[in-house]
């Protein structure tokens, strides 16, 4: 019972075209190539998410968790739009720092609620029993060993940043704390696809994973590039932003796939 | 009944094998299988393999609320149809 091909194709496409746009650009053009990869991939995971919520009438569980997860989206590119110059010069610059640093953090919240309401959809439903949360247990811990090694650098240089006196990066550290949280969710997250393999279901569920995975690999591949002091090589810059290209497009790739789950019958 | 919504194991009891196939599209069966057990303990305090008809409406009420939260509440109504209908409700 398979979606159609195109889900499970789009992500690796996008990624590897927007590699070899970025190899063919070299680096004078490349921070274009990365700012318009960064913006389409927020817009695909958006109208992804928005597209799984149409699956859910008003008051459905999982329309509210989906609605939540394209919320992030949407705030992260009204806060990109800021940041253009020409629209930089209308609103005000620095002044406007502390509306972009709450556009950021008003984001991540909206993720985490919605990463949360997801990840509890499993109970929220009345499946869990002693024997599931059980087994669900070593999946968490894992996640959540794994969401702070993909997180903690990032962490700790955005924390060393704010007591150095950088207020703007209160922002980059409410959006630390929200990607670890969000990272660690990602276990039930697959434990819920695991457990409806087989089922049209598995499909929105299977893909989610596979963003936040590769959402955990973008998390990690930028703190070991600024650890390593590569982070500015073009080649290490276009690595780690596939990773998010994949992050983002799974996620809208998953809004189609639980439309595409619910609406057959 | 359909392999393929079936599934190699089955209770022996032909309606609780019916609801569990209906289920299985969605949820995979494995968790087909479950959610008539749970909820068939949980809405009857019996196992599925002593289903009846008669069991069935209190079943159906007791996967409402886990169906609207996979399926939302439209299809989560139309499952439950399907399923009265195969069994001839």
């Amino acid at each position: 019972m398979r979606p159609p091909r195109a889900l499970l194709v789009v992500p690796p496409v996008f990624a590897a075209l927007f590699v070899v746009i970025g190899l063919a650009a070299g680096a004078a053009s490349l921070a274009v190539v990365l700012r318009a990869e960064n913006e389409l991939g927020k817009l695909v995971a958006l109208a992804g998410c928005a597209v799984g919520a149409l699956a859910f009438e008003r008051g459905d569980y999982l329309r509210r968790a989906w609605v939540l997860s394209g919320g992030c989206m949407l705030l992260l590119l009204v806060r990109d739009v800021t940041v253009i110059p020409a629209v930089d010069a209308v609103v005000g610059g620095a002044r406007f720092d502390g509306a972009r640093g709450a556009l950021v953090v008003a984001g991540n919240t909206s993720s985490v609620i919605g990463a949360w309401m997801l990840a509890h959809a499993w109970s929220v439903s009345g499946l869990d029993d002693d024997a599931s949360r059980r087994g669900r247990w070593p999946l968490v811990a894992v996640g959540i060993v794994a969401s702070f090694v993909a997180t903690g650098w990032p962490l700790v240089h955005d924390l060393a940043l704010l007591f150095g006196g950088d207020m703007n990066a209160i922002a980059w550290v409410g959006s630390d704390l929200g990607d670890t949280i969000c990272l660690a969710l990602v276990a039930p997250v697959l434990a819920t696809a695991l457990a409806l393999r087989g089922g049209r279901l598995l499909w929105p569920w299977a893909l989610l994973t596979a963003g936040g995975i590769a959402w955990v690999l973008y998390d990690a591949g930028w703190g070991t590039t600024e650890l390593l002091h590569v982070d500015r090589m073009p080649a290490a810059r276009l690595g780690v932003e596939a990773l998010r290209a994949l992050a983002c497009t799974f996620t809208g790739m998953a809004g189609v796939a639980q439309r595409w789950a619910v609406a057959e019958s | 009944m359909s392999a393929a919504m079936g599934g190699a194991d089955t209770t022996g009891n032909p309606i609780a094998d019916r609801i569990a196939a209906r289920l299985s599209l969605y949820l995979g069966p494995h968790t087909g299988r479950v959610a008539v057990k749970t909820f068939a303990v949980r809405a009857l305090g019996r196992g599925p393999e002593t289903l009846t008809l008669a069991d069935v409406p209190a079943l159906q009420q007791a996967l409402r609320p886990m169906l609207r939260t996979f399926v939302g509440r439209a299809q989560c109504e139309i499952v439950l149809e399907q399923i009265a209908r195969e069994l001839g409700l």
